[in-house]
């Protein structure tokens, strides 16, 4: 027994160190592509670094953020694009509802919803832009009504929503088909056995398949307000660069607007950590969600 | 052939050595192929023959009217062994792209420069031209100066200046002919009430708009004229920190220019028209006053003998300003793995032979090679007659947080969505962030 347990205590040192070995050059690559440039952008966001020089500066780029109006915005913007997310899912929860239930034409229908899909941002930015131009298809709505409409994105209060609803419509095909997806995994029993019970369909979407697809409502969730933390910066370039004056700013935005436009490297680098943090807690505060609505 | 770094199968079981060495060296393995793919990733040969630059160029370049592709076209037929791709970027965030890859030290081998605050963040990064310029050729160039250190070029040279370059508005003389307009207005009151007059008669008096791919449209060109109330000197001035930009003069030279967009007399979509250009040609509009020599080539290539220069009128006085400056340059880029190639590029847009091919488009920056754009003409013209007062183009010397709010706000004044008050505040606001060593006295050079 003796010899057996030595030979399965070496085997699993041995294992272990394989294992170690094996997954090395991956911690490594991952640690040098992301760990040291995040741990230089935190150095970075404590000097007054201008591409060349870097002195230390404290809390300084920290403090400044807070007495800038523009920041905030930025910051207010942000959290309205991730506040947009939760609503920017209805749409797509109930399309992959209905296409679920193998509707005439539906496989059509999730090809045409999911192929825009493939589309870059720049190009979602360039069509949404011609989309609410003053002449354009938007506002051919208003001109049947005899009124000429707004010119949405330059608007300084019209500029938002519009940015808004053009990365909610962005992210429908996708969010559409992973919808589809969780439905799919869905037992068929439990909705049949609740339809046998009397339950209305309100009731099966509510109490069975919800629940049920919590981790893909989860998982949704997350992937957009990462999405719209850090991912649109693109699409808001083409349709606004911005504005009109800050009125499309968001964090993400600014990080490129303070460290490029204005050669603030530093100040940039502490946005990009305050950005980093606060799509941190965002995860954090939905995964909480999450967990405590599947533990009531 | 087992290709290196894929393991074999043929571990026996239960033999603990066996199978730690064999796991040992399928790691060795895999570690020695990764260093040997990042070895050779590294270390790619470039041969001489087969040189390949990256040059970046600023906004449009429609094919039959793009002096950078014309220039790399006769460049590559020069020098059969360089290939030049070039790339043309939007001109909003050009220099913000430009120095994030800078930065890192993967920007562009060549690429277009600006003068003046343009091009000091990039001081860093640029190559002396001296190396690849002869120096008679230097001394003969106009302009030169602008892109060399201390403005003098007897220094460091860090672009070679390809052609001379005016803000300057466009109007269209048969709109003005229809509309029974003789002569162009001078002052504001002559420019509202000749606006009227085209409004009445169904034309956009003045259009603007996202001309060079931006979201927004730029607004150096109306900015430079409407800054010419103060004189030069007050200019330095305002630059430097000793006159604030929220002063009375330029409080009342915005809200003049928002009344005319209150009046209906830009387009409605003046902000971020992406049209702006195409309606001006199309003869939708009388002018055009937010624009550049550099699209003088486009507009009479369009409009032909129709269009004519106008000095945007944004004076009480009949106006004497003309807004001129070097124009871009093409500095090359201590980053680039074929600096000698692309210096002889540099060289090239200097030679006889470049000469040549910009004056196709533009104005030459050396004398003896002609151009056939009247309106380049014109300009000339304009800034050679003794009662002008020639300022540079402002933006070339503002710090680039003041740029940085000119360039976001002063549109906002147009439309009215920002009171001249505010947006004059913003960029007194950017000068006062600016670290100390940026506020220093600004100079115009020659």
């Amino acid at each position: 027994m003796a010899t057996t347990g030595r030979l399965l205590n070496s085997r699993t040192a041995s294992q272990r160190l394989n294992g170690v070995l094996f997954t090395l050059p991956a911690v490594l690559l991952v640690g040098f592509v992301m760990g040291l440039p995040l741990v230089q952008a935190a150095y970075y966001s404590f000097t007054s670094w201008n591409g060349a020089q870097a002195p230390f500066t404290g809390w300084t780029n920290y403090l400044n953020m807070l007495n800038d109006p523009e920041l905030r915005r930025s910051l207010v913007n942000s959290l309205l694009f991730a506040a947009s997310v939760p609503l920017g899912l209805v749409a797509p929860f109930v399309t992959a509802y209905v296409l679920h239930k193998d509707i005439p034409g539906s496989r059509l229908f999730r090809a045409l919803i999911f192929a825009p899909t493939a589309l870059s941002w720049v190009v979602i930015g360039m069509v949404a832009r011609q989309f609410f131009a003053l002449n354009g298809p938007l506002n051919s709505i208003f001109r049947l009504f005899g009124s000429s409409g707004p010119n949405w994105l330059a608007d300084s209060s019209l500029a938002l929503p519009a940015v808004i609803f053009t990365f909610n419509a962005a992210i429908y095909g996708i969010n559409t088909i992973i919808f589809l997806t969780g439905l799919a995994t869905i037992d068929r029993s439990t909705i049949e056995a609740a339809w046998l019970d009397g339950a209305r369909e309100w009731q099966v979407i509510i109490h069975v398949i919800l629940p049920a697809m919590r981790r893909f409502v989860e998982f949704v969730l997350i992937v957009t307000v990462i999405s719209s933390a850090t991912g649109i910066f693109a699409m808001i370039y083409v349709m606004t660069g911005g504005g009109p004056g800050s009125a499309t700013l968001t964090l993400e935005f600014a990080v490129w607007r303070r460290a490029f436009a204005t050669g603030g490297f530093g100040a940039g680098a502490a946005i990009g950590i305050t950005l980093m943090l606060v799509t941190l807690l965002a995860i954090g505060a939905i995964r909480l969600a999450m967990r405590d609505r599947s533990g009531a | 052939m087992c290709p290196v770094g894929v393991p074999t199968l043929s571990v026996p079981r239960n033999d603990q050595v066996n199978v730690r060495e064999t796991m040992m060296k399928m790691w060795l393995r895999s570690a020695l192929s990764a260093a040997m793919l990042m070895g050779a990733a590294g270390s790619a040969p470039v041969f001489a023959d087969d040189i390949t630059l990256t040059m970046w160029g600023q906004g449009d370049c429609p094919p039959n009217a793009c002096m950078g592709a014309a220039l790399v076209d006769a460049f590559q037929k020069a020098n059969p062994g360089i290939k030049i791709n070039l790339i043309q970027q939007p001109v909003d965030g050009y220099f913000t792209n430009l120095l994030a890859q800078s930065v890192i030290g993967r920007g562009p081998d060549i690429a277009s420069m600006w003068a003046g605050g343009y091009m000091d963040q990039f001081k860093t990064y640029m190559v002396d031209l001296h190396k690849y310029v002869a120096d008679d050729i230097l001394d003969s160039v106009n302009g030169v100066d602008f892109f060399s250190e201390g403005y003098n070029h007897k220094n460091a040279v860090y672009a070679a200046p390809n052609t001379a370059q005016w803000y300057i508005g466009y109007y269209n003389k048969k709109v003005f002919k229809d509309a029974g307009i003789a002569s162009l207005p001078t002052t504001w009151d002559e420019l509202s009430a000749d606006a009227k007059i085209l409004k009445d008669k169904g034309y956009t008096p003045i259009v603007q708009g996202a001309v060079d791919g931006g979201a927004s449209f730029a607004a150096w060109e109306d900015w430079s004229y409407l800054a010419a109330a103060l004189s030069p000197s007050d200019w330095s001035k305002m630059l430097s920190g000793e006159l604030p930009y929220n002063n009375p003069t330029l409080v009342a030279q915005l809200t003049k220019w928002a009344q005319l967009f209150k009046d209906g007399y830009f387009n409605a979509d003046a902000y971020n028209s992406p049209t702006a250009l195409d309606d001006f040609k199309a003869g939708k509009a009388g002018m055009y006053l937010g624009g550049g020599s550099w699209q003088a080539g486009q507009l009479v290539t369009a409009m032909g003998e129709d269009v004519g220069i106008i000095v945007p009128p944004y004076s009480d006085t009949p106006t004497r300003a003309a807004v001129s400056f070097a124009g871009g340059g093409y500095a090359v880029f201590n980053y680039s793995k074929n600096i000698d190639a692309a210096g002889k590029f540099a060289a090239f847009v200097l030679s006889d032979e470049g000469q040549k091919v910009i004056a196709q488009f533009d104005a030459p920056t050396r004398s003896g090679f002609p151009n056939s754009n009247p309106l380049l003409n014109d300009m000339a013209t304009l800034s050679g007659k003794p009662e002008t007062i020639n300022y540079p183009m402002f933006d070339n010397f503002t710090q680039a947080p003041v740029t940085d709010a000119l360039a976001r706000n002063v549109p906002q004044a147009l439309i009215g969505q920002m009171s001249p008050a505010d947006v004059l505040s913003a960029m007194d606001a950017a000068y006062a962030s600016l670290p100390a060593d940026q506020k220093k006295p600004i100079s115009f050079g020659k």
